[in-house]
């Protein structure tokens, strides 16, 4: 048997004890978490920081400061959302009980990625934890710091039976793929994420794919270009780029191309001095060979400004390119770098076509005063997110769901959506035993008279909130006629 | 011809003659038009295929197809409505909602057992959605599929909603195909094909599969009340329901007396002779006549046991003290045949019930409140009906689908819609108030980093 199989039986094992049903349990470990985050957030800074040469304030903002968010969240609200929820009835069902009850799946596979080794893993381990589950955890290697550090610490703070850590490269994954588990969670990219499905498809496996895509950024000619540049520089060249939600590209009237060029150059200064590679808070590309990705990606474009690299340290200046076109190199993946390529179009209408041209994105970015414009590209176009007039906050708001559409994923998470992605909701309905006349025109032998009936009860599924407003409505015009009788016949 | 009938849906949806609410609205009362004035023609089919007992039609069938498209007509307008969510201090004066947007290109592929709801039921939601739909109907009920593809091109929009009928082949090509939602109704082993070849393009999938199905009955219930309730779910259709309670679990004390409340109802419902009931199935075919035989062999059943493969007839069949190892028990009945496998109490009912696959359906009888609580809360399943069978699928409000092996999705009233649709995030924000920003922005110098702690732990207050 491979440690990968003997991991996930502990894990299921540990499952069906059924310690994580109690919320006391859930809330406790998520304590846990919350106290892990905090407690280590040096060590956790030191290892994104030789990962990924992200500072600590950099690892605070983008991973950490997040994650207690989410983390605290779940704890306040776990009750409400692992409360059984009523729904609507009918008439038939008036005197019965009718709610939907969340459970847990079982056993969770979470594949995380390594640009945000720990936000990215450990998010939806949260809504795992709050749903129930026990969840086996796979940090990326790539970032083999983090994925180490995890693996060492983590199963001092959480249940280390239920949340185990399984380090390893493609065979390992390929192995943990191979076992069954009830949902598996897998963030990263595309190729692999069809890899994952069709794994998961062998055991009937429910999945949910965070993958990426070209997300695009339309910035309308009259809209004020300065601080949509700010906006936009700092989402590109946040983490040298490696976000799955960054602007990939800008979509622009070749009228503004030279504004919006010296916009991000004096953003650029304002963010990472006039050599970002001494500056510390802007980042490294992740291993040469994503290195050698994105500099092959510049090809045959433009540079309008930085183009500067240095293969040993990985590093790549916080590059724009000009005048590309939908065929040029740049265009053909998702760059996942600190490249930001600018297409010209001559309006909305070329830039909502460009778009649709392209497979859905993770997110589309408008950039504009105009409400009826940014309507329009909602309207026209399909993402998993739209962000208007900034660059990747959505992500912050927990009552948003997070997640992709078409190439761009599959399944959302975030707050109650990671919770309710990760349990399943069982419909419930508790009747009783008397009343058995109601249920006689139901059955055989069949006449056309019980058809009517059937046709009357089942036809005429009032709900009952309209039957409550009918009733009430109905009371209060008996009373008003009443009064009204009364005062006409005082008067007289 | 599948290929053809797919792009023509593609042009048809990108056109953009979907979007308008009006327009789904039209084709949803075109629907509704469609089943009233053929209901006749869609009896006649189902009895061609599945010797289907008249009333049961509209009982089980056309009037659950109406009212939700009813449904659909009165609720759309809202469903596709922006819904705003709870924001943050950081988002306090923008605009956050979720906008429900159509998918694209939806496929839905439909089962023989219930051709007209399984097919029509996802269809309801999927134009209400915005969607466009290939339909591609089960070939096993043939008059139905040649029929729904005869009245679907008269009624609805030919172009966005096509009917592509076929066998096995004709199903493979279209799952080479790329479709925004695959959406299926059937066996687990069809089940895991479909979602592998709908992982090659990404395709998310709704699969309402099946399993075996418990039904325990508590020894202090009204037993007489709790048979007839289950005989009728077991035996309609001729036990050819997705959630029909596939066996019986009980302790042997009460084993004798639930035959011969069964046995009662029986011939209530049926008559001494169910061969000769107007009310009474057919088996769909000769292969799963077949099949259903066999599952019975060695076994002497206390009630019914008689058939006639000319008529694909199996006589409402029940067996005592099944082995749990029987292959009665290892795969799902799908037929007219009740096993009772007896245990020792509830905790036994539990344990046996949590040993196998988690089934679509988990049916209680049982008075004690606290006992069904019980229940409920130690096993899953994909749907519970206590003291009834079936009945949770008739409301709307509650989605309908499996866990595990009995499926993945699910659907029913605004759950069709929503598992249909694109749930996007939409945050739109303004380009003032840019001062708010600076904290987030490098250089992180530590000033800035606590200002921005400072402010996120405000957000979060």
């Amino acid at each position: 048997m491979s440690r990968e199989q003997l991991v996930v039986e502990r894990t299921r094992k540990a499952f069906l004890t059924g310690s994580t049903k109690p919320l006391k349990f859930r809330i406790q470990q998520l304590q846990c978490l919350l106290r892990f985050i905090t407690e280590r957030r040096k060590d956790i800074a030191d290892a994104v920081h030789k990962d990924l040469y992200k500072s600590e304030h950099g690892t605070e903002l983008f991973e950490t400061l997040g994650l207690e968010g989410d983390i605290q969240l779940a704890i306040e609200k776990v009750w409400e959302w692992a409360a059984p929820r009523p729904v609507e009835k009918t008439l038939l069902t008036i005197s019965d009980e009718v709610y939907i009850r969340p459970e847990p799946l079982g056993v969770v596979l979470i594949i995380g990625a390594w640009n945000y080794p720990w936000a990215v893993t450990l998010k939806p381990l949260v809504g795992a934890i709050a749903a129930g589950n026990a969840a086996v955890i796979k940090p990326s290697e790539i970032s083999s710091h983090s994925a180490k550090l995890m693996e060492d610490l983590l199963p001092l703070y959480l249940d280390k039976d239920l949340y185990p850590v399984v380090t390893g490269g493609v065979t390992e994954t390929q192995e943990l793929l191979k076992q069954r588990f009830d949902h598996i969670f897998y963030t990263g990219n595309c190729t692999v994420g069809k890899l994952v499905m069709q794994a998961a498809a062998q055991h009937l496996t429910p999945v949910s794919l965070e993958l990426g895509g070209k997300s695009p950024c339309f910035i309308d000619k009259n809209c004020d270009l300065n601080v949509a540049c700010r906006r936009i520089t700092w989402g590109k060249f946040v983490n040298c780029g490696q976000t799955c939600i960054a602007p990939d590209y800008i979509l622009c009237e070749a009228s503004i191309q030279s504004r919006v060029v010296e916009e991000i150059r004096k953003c650029i200064k304002e963010f990472y001095t006039e050599d970002p590679k001494t500056f510390k808070d802007y980042g490294r590309i992740v291993n040469q060979r994503h290195f050698r990705r994105v500099v092959a990606l510049m090809e045959g474009s433009t540079v309008a400004l930085g183009g500067d690299r240095d293969e040993s340290q990985c590093y790549i200046a916080p590059t724009v390119l000009k005048d590309v076109t939908g065929t040029s190199t740049v265009m053909t993946e998702e760059i996942f770098g600190p490249v930001l390529p600018i297409i010209t179009v001559s309006g909305l209408d070329e830039a909502i076509g460009f778009i649709n041209e392209r497979e859905k994105p993770l997110v589309v970015y408008v950039f504009s005063h105009d409400k009826k414009l940014i309507r329009r590209v909602i309207t026209e176009t399909s993402s998993g997110a739209l962000l208007a007039n900034d660059c990747l906050v959505h992500a912050t708001v927990s009552a948003l769901p997070f997640g992709g559409v078409g190439n761009s994923g599959m399944g959302c998470y975030q707050g109650r959506h990671g919770f309710d992605r990760l349990s399943h909701l069982r419909s419930c309905l508790i009747k009783k035993l008397n009343m058995e006349a109601v249920n006689s025109m139901r059955y055989p032998p069949h006449t056309a008279k019980k058809m009517g009936w059937v046709r009357f009860f089942l036809f005429n599924q009032v709900s009952v909130c309209r039957l409550r407003r009918m009733a009430l409505l109905t009371l209060v015009t008996v009373v008003a006629g009443f009064l009204v009788q009364r005062r006409v016949r005082r008067i007289g | 011809l599948s290929r053809q009938a797919v792009q023509r849906a593609r042009e048809a949806f990108q056109s953009g003659r979907t979007r308008p609410l009006e327009f789904r609205l039209q084709q949803l009362h075109a629907l509704q038009r469609m089943i009233t004035e053929k209901e006749t023609e869609i009896a006649t089919a189902l009895k061609q295929d599945i010797n289907r007992v008249r009333y049961d039609t509209p009982l089980l069938e056309l009037i659950g197809i109406e009212n939700e498209i009813k449904l659909a007509i009165d609720r759309m307008a809202q469903w596709a409505a922006p819904r705003p969510v709870e924001k943050n201090v950081l988002t306090i004066s923008d605009e956050v909602y979720i906008q429900p947007e159509p998918l694209g290109v939806v496929l839905i592929i439909g089962a023989w057992n219930y051709p007209w709801a399984l097919t029509l039921l996802p269809l309801v939601g999927a134009i209400a959605a915005g969607n466009a739909a290939v339909v591609k109907p089960s070939e096993l009920s043939e008059y139905s599929s040649l029929l729904l593809r005869a009245l679907l091109s008269r009624y609805l929009d030919k172009e966005l909603y096509p009917v592509v009928t076929g066998g096995v082949a004709e199903t493979q090509d279209l799952l080479r195909l790329r479709f925004d939602h695959v959406f299926f109704t059937g066996g687990s082993t069809t089940g895991k094909l479909v979602m592998e070849a709908a992982a090659q393009h990404l395709t998310p999938v709704t699969l309402e599969l099946g399993g075996k199905s418990p039904c325990y009955i508590d020894k202090d219930c009204e037993i007489r009340v709790a048979c007839r309730r289950i005989t009728w779910g077991k035996f309609v259709n001729c036990g050819q329901t997705c959630i029909a309670p596939d066996y019986i679990l009980c302790e042997p004390s009460i084993q004798s007396q639930v035959v011969d409340c069964i046995r009662l109802t029986l011939l209530e419902f049926y008559g001494a002779d169910p061969k000769c009931s107007p009310d009474y199935g057919r088996i769909i075919n000769q292969r799963h006549f077949n099949r259903i035989m066999s599952l019975m062999e060695g076994y002497t059943p206390v009630v019914g046991g008689q058939s006639d493969s000319s008529q694909c007839y199996i006589a409402p069949t029940v067996l005592k003290d099944v082995p749990p190892h029987s292959r009665l028990m290892q795969e799902e009945i799908f037929g007219p045949v009740l096993p009772i496998v007896t245990v020792s109490d509830m905790d036994d009912a539990i344990r046996f019930v949590n040993e196998r696959e988690k089934p679509l359906a988990l049916y209680i009888f049982c008075n004690d409140k606290k006992a069904v609580k019980r229940m409920i809360e130690e096993t899953t399943s994909g749907g519970v009906t206590v003291n009834d069978v079936m009945m949770h699928y008739t409301l709307s409000s509650l989605p309908f689908g499996g866990v595990g092996h009995s499926g993945m999705g699910r659907y029913h009233g605004k759950h069709t819609f929503d598992q249909l649709s694109h749930q996007r995030a939409c945050l739109i924000r303004s380009l003032k108030m840019e001062s708010v920003n600076l904290a987030r922005y490098p250089p992180q110098d530590r000033r800035r980093a606590r200002r921005d702690k400072l402010n996120k732990i405000r957000r979060l207050n």
